[in-house]
């Protein structure tokens, strides 16, 4: 009788994928618990929108739950996490550039009230306006690399991890990513 | 060391995240020292560095743990990229969500008088289906597949909701079957459940929470194979706004949304009407939308009814706070049943079989609290609706029949169920203004619950259920069982500033009593499986 067994309260176990191991399980909520707000706000920084910012943080630790096993050395997460997070980001970017874009009334139907929703809001009031439309304008692998380090505050290394290159050419790429956006920071007003 | 280019720029940008050898650094300080070009360089890259450092950081969503878990679980990544917010839609892609937003519209054109659907052509347009034509919101479509009603709780099997966590951490939601111990985790709250109610084929939970501190609730309906949360709007905490009302077909849940603006970063919707107006909307679980079907400022949920025996499909009964408050017959598209209005009847509550209903009568005020009863405020027992003698099924019997209101002094407010043999009934929270019933004083209270059957003579001072030793600060939510069981939510007085608020659940069958004063700090609402 379930009333009589409710007296006794039973523990109530966290997120349960149940097919994995214990040792599997408590690794990806640690990831999880550590990670998801840092990925949510890379995504949201990489794409400008927060619906699909969610969807790329979530995809992301879906893929991260599937290949968790792959991951052998605990003080890799970080980098191993953002690489899956950059790649979900790039390929959702992809995906996008195959659509023809349709006409203003199309868009209006297709987003009835985009108005007030919470994450919008956060939006508007917290992200800087200026500041969002200059990273959006920067080439995706150059703000990839100028959030990663300015924001995330990874050094060249760490970056090389997550983009799959070079320390050297993590260089490279930003400087010439700090020099754009330094560019069209100054066109916004915020830096000379 | 030599540059490329005569400036070295690329070094002044490796010295902001500490890339530089120490051969490096000492090479760039020394032509720094020298180049006004390059310190301008380097001033403007740590201007930059500063701004987007000092973005803010964004909360995720709270449902994303159960989005994530819920992708894990069904192999599912996020919704079709042609499908998301904001996304372009290839006419194909959409045409199954069109067909399904047609389909919302025919079905409903059986109800309503007057149809007014409009179909459009993208998964993320509304169907605007109110009078005024006025777009109602929409949102993502990953809720718009219907999975398969495998019930989370078995029949009869106690289900609640469960927060942990203290005033200096997070909050997190979770609903509990008790019967397995599985449990679904609804995400991190600012404020503890209040309501909830299981869908008729126990696939979905829709609950309110108490956001935080502002006085202002939050619906949400969290989805109970997959996982999912739906947020269906925030409402100023008022009485009677506190209805969460299913179709019997499962296919729509009605609400009440009090209008509120907590300011732009508060993650609740502007208002749009006047502050402190209450209005109905409904959640058609299908298409995933929200519509506001109501647009009066004095319009509340009460629950759904046939409109006519043989009648197919179901209709909302509006009610309409005002002096002499009223109800209506809505289409849940909007339209209002004009023929079918309940004079004097406010809040009815119709029965699970549906042929008869408790609802309130008295006089209304409304107050800076919201509308309440003024005088002669009473739950009633309305009549069998399958009757065909010359009374009006509205003419009602007092739900108690010990309660003798001096003066026109009665309840104020109060909130009743069914329990699923629409025999069992309870009453709580009742806010009586009148002088007291009993000779000491207590009957009726507001921190009593009172649980009868309309087959043996309704509710009395005698129908108190047992609720323990405990100091009670209010009584949060009630549900029924068919064998007479009653899950109570009892919430704890506060302790003072910095104290979360917490709650126990009391357990009460016809042999026994149970009450819950561990861990998890709040404990409910409960509710049983269908």
């Amino acid at each position: 009788m379930a009333l009589a067994r409710w007296l006794a309260f039973r523990p109530v176990p966290m997120s349960p994928p149940r097919d994995r191991s214990d040792a599997l399980q408590a690794e990806f909520d640690r990831l999880f618990n550590q990670y998801s707000g840092p990925i949510y706000n890379y995504a949201l920084r990489m794409i400008g929108d927060a619906d699909r910012a969610a969807d790329i943080a979530q995809d992301t630790f879906i893929k991260a739950f599937r290949k968790l096993d792959t991951l052998t050395d605990a003080s890799a997460a970080r980098s191993w996490i953002y690489r899956i997070a950059t790649n979900t980001a790039i390929d959702e970017m992809r995906r996008r550039r195959h659509v023809v874009p349709m006409n203003d009334d199309e868009k209006r139907h297709d987003q009835p009230d985009r108005g007030p929703g919470p994450e919008t809001q956060v939006l508007s009031g917290l992200l800087d306006e200026r500041i969002g439309r200059a990273l959006l304008r920067l080439k995706p692998n150059h703000r990839q690399c100028l959030i990663l380090s300015d924001v995330e505050d990874m050094s060249a290394a760490q970056i090389g991890e997550v983009m799959e290159m070079s320390g050297g050419a993590v260089r490279v790429l930003l400087f010439r990513a700090r020099a754009e956006m330094r560019r069209l920071l100054a066109a916004e007003g915020l830096v000379r | 060391m030599t540059f490329r280019g005569s400036h070295p720029d690329e070094l002044i940008s490796a010295s902001l995240s500490g890339d530089l050898t120490d051969a490096e650094r000492a090479q760039l300080d020394a032509h720094l020292a020298r180049c006004e070009t390059c310190r301008a360089t380097l001033a403007a890259f740590k201007a930059e560095r500063r701004i987007l450092s000092g973005l803010p950081v964004v909360d995720p969503p709270r449902d994303l743990s159960a989005r994530v878990r819920g992708g894990i679980e069904s192999g599912r990544f996020a919704g079709p990229w042609w499908g998301r917010p904001g996304s372009v839609v290839p006419l194909l892609a959409s045409a199954a969500v069109f067909a399904a937003a047609v389909l919302a519209v025919v079905v409903f054109g059986n109800l309503n008088p007057a149809p007014v659907g409009q179909e459009t052509s993208s998964p993320q347009a509304s169907v605007s289906i109110a009078p005024s034509g006025s777009v109602i919101e929409s949102v993502a479509p990953s809720v718009l597949a219907s999975a398969p009603p495998l019930a989370f709780l078995g029949p009869g099997d106690l289900g609640y909701l469960s927060l942990n966590g203290g005033s200096l951490q997070p909050s997190r939601l979770t609903f509990i079957n008790d019967a397995t111990g599985a449990s679904i985790d609804a995400g991190a709250l600012d404020g503890p459940p209040i309501a909830a109610v299981l869908s008729p084929d126990g696939s979905w939970l829709a609950y309110i929470i108490e956001k935080g501190e502002t006085g202002v609730n939050e619906v949400w309906a969290l989805h109970l194979t997959d996982g999912r949360i739906v947020p269906l709007g925030c409402s100023q905490a008022a009485p009677f706004a506190d209805r969460l009302a299913w179709a019997p077909d499962g296919r729509f849940l009605a609400y009440t949304l009090v209008d509120t603006d907590l300011g732009p970063n508060a993650g609740c919707p502007t208002s749009d009407g006047t502050l402190g107006s209450p209005d109905a909307w409904v959640f058609t679980i299908a298409t995933g939308e929200r519509s506001n079907i109501t647009h009066t400022g004095n319009a509340y949920a009460a629950s759904f009814s046939r409109v006519a025996s043989g009648t197919p499909g179901f209709a909302l009964y509006v009610s309409h706070a005002a002096s002499q408050p009223w109800s209506e017959l809505w289409a849940v598209s909007g339209a209002r049943y004009d023929q079918i209005t309940a004079s004097g009847v406010f809040l009815p509550l119709v029965s699970p079989e549906g042929n008869r209903a408790i609802f309130w009568s008295g006089t209304m005020a409304s107050s800076d609290a919201g509308w309440q009863f003024s005088m002669g405020g009473m739950p009633q027992l309305s009549g069998d609706f399958r009757s065909t003698g010359p009374a009006s099924p509205w003419l009602g019997t007092p739900l108690f029949s010990d309660l003798t209101p001096v003066g026109g002094e009665a309840f104020a407010s109060g909130k009743f169920t069914w329990g699923p043999d629409s025999d069992l009934i309870a009453f709580w929270d009742g806010a009586w203004t009148g002088v007291p019933q009993s000779a000491d004083g207590t009957y009726p209270s507001q921190e009593d619950v009172y649980v009868g059957r309309i087959s043996t003579g309704l509710l009395s001072s005698a129908s108190r259920i047992p609720l323990g030793n405990e100091t009670i600060a209010s009584i949060v939510a009630v549900a029924l069982r068919t064998d007479g069981g009653v899950a109570v939510t009892v919430r704890r007085p506060s302790s003072g500033i910095g104290d979360p608020p917490s709650a126990f659940l009391v357990i009460a069958s016809s042999d026994s009593l149970g009450v819950a004063r561990v861990p998890p700090r709040w404990a409910g609402p409960a509710v049983f499986g269908h």
